[in-house]
């Protein structure tokens, strides 16, 4: 009923707040584990944090049409040079399933899973995210869900 | 022959971002304690007066101000030492990027060395002859690269050494009477007079001339005295400017908190609070965002005015630093005016730029939204009907706030540093009649105009009275009935600049559902993930040219009598044209407005299903 | 000890400079008290950290006295009552510069009133370009369309 033949909104037939946590779970998952992933392959020495998870609006204001989770975290620091982050990125993304490939310059996309990985690199550091799809919601769930506090990725400081 | 690997630099100990962060609550401190000092100190013995000493120091006023005063002295000193220090840091960081490449490449060099010994006949003089000669290169460079890393060491060191001093200089009151009263020291409301007078002339560049020649103790002064002078003051470096916004902005949240737990706040006051922490929760959305080329905080708070419009607040923020970027672009977003839609509003713009930044080769990408001018909202008591606002709001808020934009813009090429950016400038909705207001009656100084979902061009008649030719881009759904109401004739707002005869770059953009309570969702599908619209918009910001389609002509699209008659019937003729509340409970005119649903929805005729 | 009359509503005044500068103050050392120097090098926070206690020590008492003060002035305000000489010298020392000589004349005429400013606000009054627009008619198309099929256009 809530598709349109016209474009209106997410690839979802409808989704629900159980959705809406199933996919914030599985995009916390799947980032936490990548980004230590991709952290240790570049022998990072720190990070902006531990990472931090929170729902986007998808489309735009006064009328967004879904919400996507964004997890994000950056490299700031690391031991491995930037010139060989992009191998190290692809060649990590790929150990963990993603599908890796280039983005523009010094920018790799991965997807999995209906996810979006994305790694922007250069000389000062590297941010890394993954995105859920865009969930086709009602618009006060759009808000709930866009006015929660961040979630902590819980990912570990390097060593 | 054993050769000894280089050892890697030591870890950066202290990053930009933490340094950054340390100081940006002692500058919010600072502002707040200038504040209540020239509260008191405009209380006080005024410093013409010639008597006797004893009663002036009796004078509460006139002693907690000269306490005041001690300690932002310290802390103009305190905020220079930790700035410069920042500074360092960024210096030491892309330093030890660049020795970490070279000890990669020379210990991998030496790997290779071990080897190829390993492998190599003992017997083949020649050979060995090579390798004690590779050998010996190799430790040369050796030597050198870790004497460049142990010096980098010590820079490091040296730079935490000169921050601790400065720090205790001035961390006792003593001290800070003795910074206070230092010959030298920066008069800071002085500086925030000229500045203010720069400012009333309306010239940024001369804003940004008088800027490069200050002292980085008088940066430190002005803008602990004066952040909301400094950061929204065109010309001011975009960091300046944020630095500034934020010191204004946790000083404010610290305030108006307390007036709030002490049960004192207005309601300008609740407002501006409520603007404040939306800042403030944008702002931390992109904490772990950074600039890969620099490692600075990639989110640029560049107005902050949150008192502003009667309460609803003028901000701006930007995605990347748009003095350095190569490729600059600002959004105006139409009818909401409260602050409260900006962060939706920068995650529109973070989609774009994204998009943008992968067509534009290595040029970086700056995405700005502005939302610093007097939009139409119902909380002006005009009406609650969002379909009304458009035609009862005039041009009048489109007419000043073209002329802020145009101000912006201007302020944001005065602040630029090396070539000139390309920048563009896209409008949605209401925001598109002021950014072509911008251009007619103000010299907007942009390369490429995007107008997206545009009910109206202001005062232009065509394309050309906006920018030259090619430079006017335009995104209108068929099915968007806001863009319908300039056309085909012209409307309250101006012309329908997708019409074919209007002369501008028309590129495709999907139509949108035909169902009566979707209209307005089509309204705000420019920037759908996926979509030609925020495709196309990504290619006028990277500096290419979308694919044109053909402009609207008589026949070739539906009229807005006749989409909403027509939508109507497709939804089961159950569906009136009608404005309503949104299902959030907050009123139609912020974020979001749907059409009241039939409970009944499942069985509403649809002939294309 | 001869008793003077003072004039309240000035000394109200007083108070609430005195309250808006101790809000405006108790603000500050909390931010300040609140800003870590844990994320840098273990020495830089170190020195950062003493910097930070002597002055949040420093702006806390100046917070503190200025509460006090802003009491004392309403404290005296509420008693309505004339006060003797070394009161009223008290309460003369938390008031403005303008108004020391305003009151110890039994002879002189009432006090000039101060102007106390309204405490630190956080930022200027709102700019004179914030007026709304006055709402115009409305020419465009009529909202509300039959719902009977018309046909095309």
């Amino acid at each position: 009923m809530m598709a349109s033949l016209f474009g209106c909104g997410g690839e979802g037939a409808g989704d629900d707040a159980p959705d809406a946590q199933r996919t914030a779970e599985k995009t916390r998952t799947a980032a936490s584990t990548t980004f230590e992933a991709i952290g240790q392959g570049v022998e990072a020495l720190g990070y902006t944090s531990t990472g931090a998870g929170r729902w986007a609006i998808c489309g735009q204001e006064p009328s967004p049409n879904g919400a996507q989770y964004v997890a994000e975290i950056a490299v700031t620091q690391s031991n491995v040079p930037p010139s060989k982050y992009g191998a190290v990125v692809r060649e990590q993304a790929e150990a963990q399933g993603w599908s890796v490939k280039e983005a523009g310059a010094d920018t790799l996309e991965g997807r999995k899973d209906g996810l979006t990985l994305r790694a922007q690199y250069g000389a000062a550091g590297m941010n890394l995210s993954v995105r859920s799809r865009c969930l086709d919601v009602p618009k006060d769930e759009i808000r709930r869900l866009t006015d929660q506090p961040k979630d902590d990725l819980g990912v570990a400081p390097p060593s | 022959m054993a050769l000894v690997r280089v050892s890697q630099p030591d870890p950066l100990r202290t990053t930009s971002a933490a340094a950054a962060s340390a100081t940006s609550g002692v500058r919010a401190t600072g502002e707040s304690m200038s504040d209540a000092q020239e509260s008191m100190a405009s209380q006080g013995t005024p410093a013409s007066w010639t008597g006797d000493a004893s009663q002036a120091a009796a004078n509460e006023f006139t002693a907690l101000s000269a306490r005041l005063d001690a300690a932002s002295a310290a802390f103009v000193r305190a905020v220079t030492v930790l700035d410069a220090f920042d500074d360092t840091l960024q210096t030491l960081s892309s330093r030890r990027i660049d020795l970490v490449e070279r000890v990669s490449e020379l210990n991998g060099r030496i790997d290779t060395y071990d080897a190829d010994v390993a492998a190599s006949d003992k017997d083949d003089a020649t050979a060995q002859e090579a390798l004690v000669q590779r050998s010996a290169n190799l430790e040369r460079e050796a030597t050198a690269l870790q004497a460049d890393v142990d010096a980098w060491n010590r820079d490091q060191e040296s730079a935490e050494q000169t921050v601790i001093a400065g720090l205790q200089g001035v961390d006792t009151v003593a001290e800070g009477q003795s910074a206070a009263s230092a010959p030298n020291r920066a008069d800071a409301a002085a500086l925030a007079d000229q500045l203010q007078q720069k400012v009333d002339s309306g010239d940024p560049e001369a804003v940004a001339d008088w800027w490069s020649g200050l002292s980085p103790e008088q940066v430190a002064a002005l803008v602990m005295h004066s952040p909301q002078l400094v950061g929204n003051a065109g010309g001011v470096p975009s960091e300046v400017r944020d630095e500034a916004n934020r010191t204004s902005m946790l000083s404010d949240i610290d305030y108006l908190t307390q007036r709030r737990d002490d049960g004192q706040l207005t309601d300008l006051e609740r407002q501006q609070l409520m603007n404040a922490e939306d800042a403030r929760d944008t702002l931390d959305d992109y904490q772990d965002r950074i600039d890969p080329e620099t490692g600075e905080n990639q989110a640029f708070l560049l107005v902050y005015r949150p008192d502003a419009f009667n309460g609803d607040g003028g901000v701006a923020m930007s995605l990347g630093n748009p003095d350095t970027a190569d490729d600059v672009t600002s959004f105006v977003p139409g009818l909401t005016s409260e602050a409260t839609s900006l962060s939706g509003n920068v995650e529109s713009m973070d989609r774009l730029m994204q998009l943008a930044d992968g067509k534009n080769g290595d040029r970086s990408v700056a995405a700005i939204t502005w939302i610093d001018y007097d939009a139409p909202s119902s909380g002006e008591g005009l009406t609650d009907d969002p379909w009304d606002f458009l035609q009862v709001a005039g041009q009048g808020k489109a007419t000043d706030g073209g002329e802020r934009f145009a101000d912006f813009v201007d302020g944001m090429r005065a602040s630029d540093q090396g070539p000139d950016a390309h920048f563009t400038a896209i409008g949605h909705s209401y925001g598109s009649t002021t950014v072509s207001h911008a251009a007619t009656d103000n010299d907007l100084q942009v390369d490429d105009m995007v107008l997206i979902g545009s009910p109206g061009t202001g005062s232009a008649d065509t394309a050309t009275d906006l920018m030259p030719e090619g430079h006017l881009f335009v995104g209108s759904a068929d099915y968007d009935p806001v863009t319908l109401l300039g056309s085909p004739a012209i409307g309250a707002l101006g012309h329908d600049p997708a019409q074919a005869d209007f002369g501008a770059h028309r590129f495709e953009v999907d139509p949108g559902s035909y169902r009566v309570q979707d209209l307005f969702e089509n309204h705000s599908s420019y920037f759908n993930e996926g979509s030609t619209s925020l495709d196309a918009m990504a290619d006028v910001v990277a500096g290419q040219t979308p694919d044109e389609v053909d402009g609207r002509t008589l026949g070739s699209y539906q009229t807005l009598d006749t989409l909403v008659v027509g939508s109507s019937v497709v939804s089961g003729g159950e569906q009136i044209w009608n404005g309503v509340e949104w299902t959030g409970g907050q009123v139609a005119d912020a974020a979001g407005w749907t059409w009241d649903r039939a409970k009944d929805a499942g069985s509403w005729l649809n002939p294309f299903d | 000890m001869s008793s003077v009359e003072a004039d309240w509503n000035a000394i109200t005044a007083a108070a609430r400079v005195w309250d808006g500068a101790a809000d405006g103050l108790d603000g500050a050392w909390r931010r300040l008290h609140g800003t870590t120097g844990a994320p840098m090098a273990p020495n830089v926070a170190a020195a950062f950290e003493t910097f930070r206690e002597a002055w949040v020590d420093e702006v806390k008492d100046v917070a503190t006295t200025a509460q006090a003060h802003a009491e004392s002035l309403d404290d005296a305000a509420a008693t309505y009552s004339s006060v003797d000489d070394a009161a009223y010298q008290r309460i003369r020392s938390l008031m403005p510069w303008s108004y020391r000589d305003s009151t110890i004349d039994p002879d002189g005429g009432p006090p000039p009133m101060p102007t106390p400013s309204p405490g630190p606000s956080p930022s200027p009054p709102p700019p004179s370009d914030s007026t709304p627009a006055t709402p115009q008619p409305s020419p465009g198309p009529s909202p509300t369309p039959s719902p009977s099929p018309t046909g095309g256009d």
